[in-house]
């Protein structure tokens, strides 16, 4: 007995986009790390910074996972940073989101703009390479953990 | 461009609350955020084996714009939250922790921490602390939990609010947080408003004295303290005892027949969120709580009858039981 055709059996769903194929990967060099990007948007890779070194002789290693991001509004405004231990979020407005784990050696974005536009170019990307700089040299992890009191101590 | 470092200089005011079987460590730099989160979540004196971190900075210089809708993203584990436009929390998965910027006047909005972060925060980081979330109403009659399960728009609000006025404490009218320990399943709530359509007026003239206004997810409903509203007692922990799927039919019947737990595991896997391969074994610790929770009597109950009609029918249905 077909009770329950009202229930949806679709597949589970993935509301924050975390599975979009990232099927282009490209390789780069910065501070002697090798920076592993992969995306789902080709024209990423057309502007990232030339790289001198063979990669080969780099020990370290950080990933980007850049998505293209086409429902997220476009409209790029000037970044908010926000570093918790070893975790830096940016974003500029709802176009572009990234999250860098210097702990983890990660970078994610959700980028509004393709790597073809101005502002990808202008404003994006240079952010990205700053943030990534900055977690490279990070000290070893800063992260803290709050003290639990009792709650007629809130206050205090 | 911004720059904010929260650490602990920072946020000086440190709290714990539980909420949704799990505490909540909040950390911040504001008396109003962890006064509106008080008012939310039960004091708590202890760290119970579930856990997670909050910390929050308010700013002054930041504009809300409360036309802006909320925005969601997440890639491996982390997951950005953007409220308002320029207020951000971001979750931490592998470290249970999530922290954000607010405004002051978001700071004292009571109904931003209780009906959007707190669901937002338990949905996103409660799979990692084993606090499971269920799209169901869920209600309470001595200590034993009845959750009403069913798609969205299929009127489990409605008939949790008609269920509340017949008895019965509301535990949640959307969202139920399920938690399992040594076999022993809880189901708890968080004391949210109910939020009900404009439609609702039909049947609940109660609510011809509060203002329906653009819900958070941009609907038009009204969103009501239930206690405030209809009297209606509150719970906010109870043990799952039935679950009841709700289909709403055209015909003016109410008909309960069993629904096989097979089916009830099944729905409630294929809509729970995929979460990446690195967190593989809180995904299965979810499908254990899933799995113990649909062992329970589950019931497909068919209704076409209006809301109290409806409740009247689960009564009788539970009274027999």
């Amino acid at each position: 007995m077909q009770m329950t055709k009202f229930l949806s059996w679709s597949n589970p769903p993935d509301l924050l986009k975390r599975f979009v194929n990232t099927r282009f990967s490209g390789t780069f060099c910065v501070d002697g790390t090798d920076i592993v990007v992969q995306s789902n948007d080709a024209t990423v890779f057309e502007h990232f910074p030339p790289t001198e070194t063979d990669l080969r002789l780099n020990l370290r290693t950080f990933r980007w996972k850049l998505v293209y991001d086409p429902e997220g509004p476009s409209e790029i405004v000037s970044p908010i940073v926000i570093t918790y231990g070893s975790v830096s979020v940016a974003n500029l407005g709802l176009a572009c989101l990234f999250g860098i784990d210097s702990e983890r050696g990660e970078l994610v974005a959700f980028l509004g703009v393709r790597g073809g536009d101005v502002a990808f170019r202008e404003t994006v990307l240079p952010l990205l390479l700053e943030l990534t700089t900055k977690a490279l040299r990070a000290p070893a992890n800063s992260r803290f953990a709050p003290q639990l009191v009792p709650a007629d101590n809130a206050h205090e | 461009m911004r720059n904010y470092s929260i650490t602990t200089q920072e946020l000086q005011i440190h709290a714990g609350f539980f909420v949704a079987g799990a505490t909540c460590k909040l950390a911040t730099n504001s008396r109003v955020v962890a006064d509106s989160l008080f008012r939310v979540g039960a004091p708590a004196c202890a760290v119970s084996p579930r856990s997670f971190e909050m910390s929050v900075l308010v700013d002054s210089s930041i504009v809300r714009n409360t036309e802006a809708a909320p925005h969601f993203r997440g890639l491996h584990h982390l997951v950005f939250a953007v409220f308002n436009q320029r207020e951000t929390f971001s979750f931490d998965l592998s470290r249970n922790a999530m922290f954000g910027v607010v405004s002051p006047e978001t700071a004292q909005d009571d109904r931003f921490w209780n009906r959007l972060l707190l669901p937002i925060a338990i949905g996103v980081l409660g799979t990692m602390i084993e606090v499971v979330p269920f799209h169901a109403a869920c209600l309470d009659e001595s200590g034993r939990a009845l959750m009403i399960v069913g798609p969205s728009g299929s009127g489990k609000s409605t008939l949790a609010v008609a269920l509340a006025k017949r008895g019965f404490s509301l535990v949640a009218d959307d969202w139920t947080y399920i938690t399992l320990d040594s076999g022993q399943l809880r189901a708890h709530g968080l004391r949210a408003p109910v939020k009900l359509l404009p439609t609702a007026t039909d049947f609940f003239p109660e609510l011809g004295r509060f203002e329906p206004a653009k819900s958070l997810n941009g609907e038009i409903a009204y969103e009501v303290d239930a206690a405030e509203a209809f009297s209606a007692q509150f719970r906010l922990v109870s043990e799952p005892s039935q679950l009841l799927f709700l289909q709403r039919v055209e015909e003016p019947v109410c008909d309960f027949s069993r629904f096989s737990g097979g089916e009830a595991k099944r729905f409630f896997e294929t809509s729970a969120e995929r979460l990446p391969a690195e967190f593989a074994s809180a995904a299965a610790k979810r499908s254990q709580t899933i799995d113990e929770l649909t062992k329970l009597d589950c019931w497909l109950i068919r209704t076409g009858l209006p809301p109290d009609a409806t409740a009247q029918a689960v009564r009788r249905f539970c009274d027999g039981n």
